[in-house]
């Protein structure tokens, strides 16, 4: 069970009350029974509006770039390791940032979900877990349903389904995936040779139309001046052929996130063409952790990827 | 006028005949996405109930095109105008899509000022619609003031009966993609026509339970930016481009010239206002500095600006901006702001 709601609103009333924060940032009911919106709660009335159900999808530490007054963030573990990443990238203060940590069983993929239906959207009256089952409410009654088979895929390999950094910790701790360093969701890439991976990648790519929801979605993409926006929109043909601007784009991104991705979904979430971002995502995230047993915002004292050169490594790729 | 009907055994005929005249664009799924794509010889449209996932605007108004290219020569500078614009069927479009090429037909001629891009492709297309069979869900068509049974800016509108499309013919070019192949058609009997109809009444019937209200608009749209829902809005808007991108009516591009060793090219591509550099200018300047500013911008273009200069919003009730990441859905917050 990871549906938080009324510990949630109780901690953001006694945090806004003492004036320990002047603002909490969580998740309220969005326009469907299944979705969730971002909420900002200031006032007494505006927590009543916060939840935490299986529907709390999106990263919120992508609201917390240098606040100047102090907030709370309720934070799924992939929040938290966003927040730590951004934190020690110098993009947040921690003085400010109050990381309410929640545990976290998957949230919800509103694709696989439907999918799954056999009435229409409109007709789920509600959404909620039980057990290891999501129980949908719908026009002849409930309809249970795996967990793993509605949660985005990335919450089946979670290592941080209780946040590994946080101030306070709301729900019983919940323990990591074991897929989270096995990397199952691999294989299917591993399989390929890697003409065959670019040729995978190349028709994903294609699809792309540039409105770069992966990246504003993304926490860990904070930068003022994104390297696209340098020739915006005009990027896209530069060197000739949309094509190999996708590439560039999708390719350059994910580089620039290597050792640094929460593996929170967000970008994979949000893109409308369905690009399996995850799978690029993941795996430098593995290359990452292979390579100098890193991971992204697990710890507080960690550096930066880019900061753990060490001499003994010089010319070891040669 | 008799009214045909067309068995659905003979629309590869059909397609086959439009094809030997014109580019014919469907939806086709390629990659787990739909869109229209230009039809290869014998391919089938995939006519599924169900939006394409990018809109139809595409097929006339390109994500990316090319305008003009250049080359120095030892003669001197080569301008070569580029112009792709060719005999056009779009097939199966949705009768949300097809209302959206009205939009933008008004908005690319606004002023009496024509885009020359959009006037040469559109002047060569025929519009097949096709009617939804069933509410699609997140429609809200009729709310934003789309005929669903027979769209303004069709040329045919086809609607399905069984194995058959009951056809009504709205154009000369209409008639003239019927007249490719012509023996594919009957004669429609009153027994199919008094079913086309139903499967019309049945629809908006069922789409009324999905419909929102955008009344008076301008007013709704005064009244939304003054709301504490506009407050939680405008703060968790991520700025991407989905919703423009994505909307059969947004048509902001941006133009810029690249050269580069001797030659060049002249391109433009889609542009979004919710893009924070949209409005960053020379010396660093942004009149637009924060979403607030941003989707102020869009909804008073749907909404306000488009009633008054174009007459109608600047939406067509298709629901694709629902792909929204974190869950903004303005047309909804427009209805709901008057309770």
């Amino acid at each position: 069970m990871s549906d938080h709601t009324e510990a949630v609103r109780a901690r953001a009333k006694q945090l806004l009350e003492s004036g320990e924060v002047k603002r909490v940032i969580g998740h309220a009911r969005g326009t469907t029974p299944y979705r969730s919106a971002p909420h900002f709660a200031t006032t007494a009335e505006q927590v009543d509006d916060l939840i935490h159900d299986v529907t709390c999808a999106s990263n919120l530490a992508v609201y917390v770039a240098k606040p100047t007054e102090p907030v709370a963030v309720i934070a799924k573990g992939c929040d938290a390791r966003s927040l730590v990443t951004i934190i020690n990238e110098g993009q947040a203060v921690r003085g400010t940032v109050r990381i309410i940590g929640v545990s976290c069983e998957g949230k919800l993929d509103e694709g696989r979900l439907l999918r799954q239906l056999d009435f229409a959207p409109r007709q789920v009256k509600s959404v909620r877990e039980e057990g290891d089952e999501v129980v949908v409410e719908g026009p002849a009654g409930d309809v249970r349903l795996p967990r793993d088979s509605v949660v985005m895929v990335n919450c089946t390999y979670c290592r941080a389904r209780t946040p590994a950094v946080a101030d306070e910790q709301l729900g019983e701790p919940v323990p990591p995936r074991d897929e989270a360093d096995t990397y199952p969701d691999l294989g299917g890439l591993d399989a390929m040779t890697e003409a065959g991976r670019a040729e995978f990648w190349h028709a994903q790519f294609e699809k792309c139309i540039r409105c770069y929801a992966c990246r504003n979605a993304c926490p860990s993409c904070f930068c003022p001046e994104c390297f696209v926006d340098e020739y915006h929109p005009q990027w896209a043909l530069h060197g000739g052929g949309q094509f190999r601007g996708n590439w560039m784009w999708n390719v350059g991104r994910a580089q620039h996130l290597a050792g640094r991705c929460s593996a929170c979904g967000s970008c994979q979430r949000g893109c409308p063409v369905d690009i399996p971002l995850m799978l690029l995502n993941r795996w430098m995230e593995r290359a990452t952790h292979e390579a100098f047993d890193h991971l992204a915002g697990m710890s507080e004292q960690q550096k930066q990827l880019a900061a753990l050169f060490r001499k003994s490594e010089a010319k070891s790729h040669e | 006028m008799d009214r045909l009907k067309i068995p659905k055994s003979r629309l590869a005929e059909w397609l086959g005949r439009l094809q030997a005249q014109a580019a014919v664009y469907a939806p086709v799924e390629q990659v787990g996405v739909r869109s229209f794509r230009r039809l290869a010889s014998g391919e089938a449209p995939g006519l599924e109930c169900g939006n394409t996932d990018t809109p139809m605007k595409e097929v006339l108004f390109p994500p990316t095109e090319r305008l003009v290219t250049w080359q120095r020569t030892p003669d001197g500078l080569q301008v070569t105008e580029v112009d792709t614009a060719e005999p056009t069927v779009i097939f199966g479009a949705r009768p949300c899509d097809v209302t959206g090429l009205t939009f933008l037909d008004r908005a690319f001629r606004l002023g009496g000022i024509e885009d020359p891009y959009w006037v040469r492709r559109r002047d060569q297309t025929t519009v097949v619609s096709l009617c939804c069979p069933h509410p699609v869900p997140g429609c809200f068509g009729p709310s934003a003031g789309v005929n669903e049974t027979s769209p303004e800016g069709a040329d045919v509108v086809l609607t399905e009966i069984d194995e058959a499309y009951v056809v009504e013919v709205k154009s000369e070019r209409g008639q003239a993609a019927i007249d490719a192949a012509r023996e594919a058609f009957t004669p429609a009997t009153e027994e199919d026509l008094a079913a086309a109809q139903q499967a019309g009444e049945t629809l908006v019937a069922e789409l009324a339970e999905q419909a929102i209200n955008l009344d008076e608009p301008e007013a709704r749209a005064q009244e939304f930016l003054q709301s504490a829902a506009w407050e939680q809005v405008w703060n968790r808007c991520l700025s991407c481009g989905i919703c423009a991108f994505l909307c059969p009516t947004c048509h902001c591009f941006d133009i810029c010239d690249q050269s580069c060793r001797g030659g060049g090219e002249r391109i433009r591509c889609y542009d979004t206002c919710s893009s924070k550099i949209y409005t960053k200018q020379a010396g660093g300047h942004n009149a637009r500095p924060t979403a607030r500013e941003r989707l102020t911008q869009r909804v008073m273009h749907k909404f306000s600006y488009g009633p008054q200069r174009l007459g109608v919003i600047g939406c067509v009730g298709c629901g694709r901006c629902r792909r929204c990441p974190v869950d903004i859905d303005l047309q909804m917050e427009l209805s709901e702001v008057r309770g």
